[in-house]
């Protein structure tokens, strides 16, 4: 806006305003505004432009009484407003950010967990592990309150003295038996070496504990069953141990013949037993009842892999007694004893049966039961030819091809009785990923993992949260070092920022520029054909990732756009200067430019150097840069001489490489030092030929949106966040196809959700039918 | 006759408030309006008006905005809020009372 002819005035009139700026230049805009009306009328009304001008001052009055009156007038609202911009400067503004910082660092911690779990690095995973969001300290309080019983109940071989001690103190509940059947698991034994040949002598006390768990409930096959299988790891080589192209025997080898008969004598004693109670599932729902209901989705997650931790190891030893049965089989008729081959490998079905005997309790049961059958029926049949019994052979055939079929059904084919994929639909990659895991070697595959991948959904959204928290807060840091750039470099030149934004304003950008696009994200997300989640985040990301970034554009240019426009607004009213659309592109473009420069050479260093920890880079790069930039403005607010300027600069920059260099020790450090340093002089070379119009206006900018970047991290942190986990939560809660007792529900009977009883009646059902056509 | 300032003074809130109950004015469209309704009779001081505009606005009676005018010129717009709106009319009702008390007294023949 041009000066006026009555600015001088109108400046005197409001002079007694000069400590609130923005009031000072909106009272001055409105009665420069009156004058200019005035003496254009006195024009109309045929004055010439002098007199006119000289009119309209007069008719205004004293500038003096009115100033004096103005101010008398104002001084409430310029109170008011002085206590308000301390209070946003000193408290809120500065507890916001360091808020939001501490939260985006939580999330930040949250995202790497969530990286971590769908990379399949499960092992140093655990909810202890994650941190508690702020007002979350109850979940880990709770988590300790329970830690006894948890820690009695936790399943590692560590403690399995401790197990032992918890059923001795409960030998006389009616769920002793239990406690004893799940000690048993643990129970540390010496493993051997088959394929060193080594032998090992028998752990005398592993056997007197499976011993004294026969006498704790004598119809339970376990202990005969975890025997066998130990007996037979001692006794045996198996061709079946050693993956394909790996060296090893070719044929199935005694190790040690006592070891070998003892494990067939206990497989002999288990299948005359009339059940396999492994009451794994009754434990995991005791252990995971005795933690605090999961509130946030890492927890829930932990969960999930506390089960699969607890279930799968121990389904793996039912499947390798398979294959060791097998290997006895054709271990004896190599020895010339056809009539006991011919025994031990009539046990495949007994086997089987008693592995279907417990299947009714989840769902990796029936799996391994089904698994088992297959194994052994397949070997079974080969056996069988090789000692000539060609009718048990076919029949075993029969059995096996019926059984393959059951697994392909159960792993590809699309039934129409199930509707296996509208199952899997429903209830995701829990059933997809148990029904995966099956049917591999006797190895721990990627597949066998795959129940770690399920509930991709969740994880996608939590890391939809996290990744958006992650990027306010770096638009957060970007927004700060450009306002601190602005704000130092032209405060001795009177052309300070204004703080304009009004908390409306604030409102009004969070709810248009965050809250809508993230709600707009998420009814997009849950729509069943175009943005449904359908749990293959390896074969979804690049699709995640395009809608990401779209968000993420939207994030930060939506809200950006809706505090230009109020500031463009705001100048205009105020009569300041508005820099021309073109150079405030280029100035925000180098900004971001320079900032994400910064954050490549942060990242440079992980990608260069193996193991490295690129984001403490980044994030030190960006504190050294903002110093520098700080220093340098500084330095020229107070007009030091260039090179003393120039020779602490150099200093610290040199400083900081010793620092850097003395922490990492890589070449790398120093090279990426390098770069960032001359990406200081670059930047700061770059700011120094601005305008106070642009200082001033892009400081303002910077300065509005950081209050809007920090308050928008903490809403979707605090608010929002919770908000999606809960419906998260909720929906895990209805996913319980595969342990129902992950639902929380303490009313329902051990046993199993409507779907997970659905799918293991029905591949129970084919089990039982394929087992007894055969015979 | 030009009136006592003291007198004008007094009444220039009741007279912005009532015109703002109206419509929405900006400073100078309000002291036209007052000047062609008394014709020219409010020798007032043009100035005077922004510091009494700013303490309703303080008082949270008025709200302000800019807007472009017919002149394409940017002006600050004065308009009541419901609580302005709500003293407005006790404001007039008040000015009406007076102004009928004061009649009355000057309508009395004089005594004696």
């Amino acid at each position: 806006m041009p000066d006026s002819a009555f600015d001088q005035l109108a400046e005197d009139a409001a002079a007694g305003l000069k400590g609130d700026q923005e009031l000072f230049l909106d009272v001055k805009q409105e009665l420069c505004a009156h004058l200019e009306d005035k003496a254009d009328a006195l024009r109309a009304q045929g004055h010439s432009e002098e007199e006119s001008d000289d009119l309209a001052r007069k008719a205004f009055g004293s500038p003096l009484a009115v100033a004096a009156e103005l101010v008398a007038a104002n001084a409430g609202r310029m109170n008011r407003r002085a206590l308000a911009r301390l209070a946003f400067l000193v408290v809120v503004m500065p507890l916001a950010v360091v808020l939001a910082l501490y939260v985006g660092y939580q999330r930040f911690v949250g995202l790497s967990c969530t990286l971590s779990v769908i990379g399949g690095n499960v092992g140093d995973y655990s909810i202890k592990q994650l941190p508690a969001l702020p007002g979350a300290t109850h979940i880990d309080n709770a988590y300790e309150s329970k830690a006894s019983l948890v820690q009695q109940l936790a399943g590692s071989s560590k403690n399995a003295a401790n197990l032992y001690h918890f059923w001795e103190n409960h030998r006389h509940d009616p769920d002793a038996k239990m406690y004893y059947a799940y000690y048993a698991i643990f129970v540390p034994k010496e493993f051997v070496q088959n394929i060193r040949g080594e032998t090992m002598p028998i752990d005398p006390q592993y056997v007197a504990a499976m011993r004294k768990g026969e006498q704790v409930e004598p119809q339970n096959a376990l202990y005969n069953i975890l025997l066998a299988e130990y007996y037979l790891q001692n006794g045996i080589n198996i061709r079946s141990d050693l993956p394909m192209g790996h060296y090893g025997p070719p044929t199935d080898e005694i190790l040690d013949r006592r070891a070998f008969t003892l494990g067939m004598t206990e497989l002999r004693k288990a299948l005359a037993k009339p059940y396999l109670h492994t009451y794994r599932a009754r434990i995991l729902q005791m252990k995971l009842n005795a933690l605090p209901t999961p509130l946030f989705t890492e927890e829930y997650l932990g969960r999930i892999m506390l089960a699969v931790h607890e279930i799968y190891p121990e389904m793996v030893r039912y499947r390798n007694l398979a294959w060791q049965i097998s290997a006895c089989a054709r271990v004896l008729r190599a020895e010339g004893c056809l009539a006991e081959a011919e025994a031990m490998m009539d046990t495949w079905q007994p086997y089987t049966t008693l592995l279907m005997s417990d299947a009714s309790t989840n769902l990796y049961q029936s799996s391994v039961a089904c698994s088992g059958g297959e194994v052994l029926s397949k070997e079974g049949a080969e056996v069988y030819d090789q000692l000539g019994i060609t009718a048990k052979a076919r029949k075993v055939r029969a059995i096996n091809a019926r059984l393959k079929n059951i697994d392909q059904q159960r792993r590809f084919s699309k039934s129409e009785r199930m509707q296996q994929d509208d199952l899997f639909q429903k209830h995701g990659a829990y059933l997809a990923a148990i029904n995966r895991a099956r049917g591999v070697k006797n190895q721990v595959l990627e597949a066998d993992l795959q129940p770690l991948r399920m509930h991709e959904h969740a994880m996608i959204d939590e890391m939809l949260v996290e990744g958006v928290v992650l990027l306010l807060i770096l638009a957060l840091l970007v927004v700060l070092l450009d306002g601190a750039i602005w704000f130092v470099l032209r405060w001795e030149r009177g052309s300070r920022p204004l703080l304009l934004l009004s908390a409306n304003e604030l409102f009004r950008a969070l709810l248009l520029g965050i809250a809508l696009p993230v709600a707009v994200y998420w009814v997009y997300s849950r729509l069943p054909v175009i943005g449904g989640r359908e749990y293959s985040w390896s074969g979804h990301w690049p699709r995640f990732a395009i809608e990401w970034l779209l968000l993420a554009i939207a994030l930060l240019w939506l809200p950006s756009r809706s505090i230009r426009r109020y500031i463009d607004r705001r100048c205009a009213e105020l009569g300041i200067m508005v820099p021309a659309r073109k150079q405030v592109w280029w100035i925000l473009l180098r900004t971001w430019a320079i900032l994400l420069t910064a954050v490549v050479i942060g990242v440079l260093p992980a990608l260069l150097v193996p193991e490295s920890d690129a984001f403490i880079w980044t994030g030190g790069l960006l504190v050294i840069i903002l110093l520098c930039v700080a220093f340098y403005a500084y330095s020229r607010t107070r007009h030091w001489p260039l090179l003393p300027r120039i020779a602490i600069l150099v200093l610290a920059i040199g400083l900081g490489e010793v620092a850097a260099y003395s922490m990492y020790s890589h070449i790398i450090n120093i090279i990426c030092l390098l770069l960032a340093s001359l990406l200081v002089v670059v930047s700061m070379y770059s700011y120094r030929r601005v305008t106070n119009c642009h200082a001033r206006y892009h400081g303002t900018v910077a300065l509005s949106l950081a209050p809007l970047f920090a308050f928008s991290a903490l809403f979707l942190s605090l608010v929002v966040q919770p908000w999606f986990i809960a419906n998260e939560v909720y929906w895990l809660r209805q996913d319980s196809a595969f342990l129902n007792h992950m639902s929380q529900s303490h009313q329902r009977p051990v046993g199993f959700s409507a779907s997970e009883e659905q799918a293991n009646a029905y591949y129970q059902g084919l089990l039982e039918k394929a087992m007894k056509e055969g015979r | 006759m030009p009136f006592n300032t003291e007198l004008v003074g007094s009444t220039v809130e009741l007279l912005v408030l009532k015109l703002l109950a109206e419509r929405t004015m900006y400073g100078y469209e309000i002291i036209q309006i007052v000047n062609e309704r008394t014709d020219g009779a409010f020798n007032w001081k043009e100035g005077t008006l922004y510091p009494v505009l700013h303490r309703l606005e303080g008082k949270g009676l008025l709200l302000t905005e800019w807007q472009p005018g017919t002149s394409g010129k940017q002006r600050k717009y004065y308009r009541l809020t419901p609580k302005g709106e709500e003293y407005a009319r006790e404001k007039v009702q008040e000015w009406h009372t007076f102004a009928q008390s004061v009649q009355a007294v000057l309508a009395m023949p004089a005594l004696g």
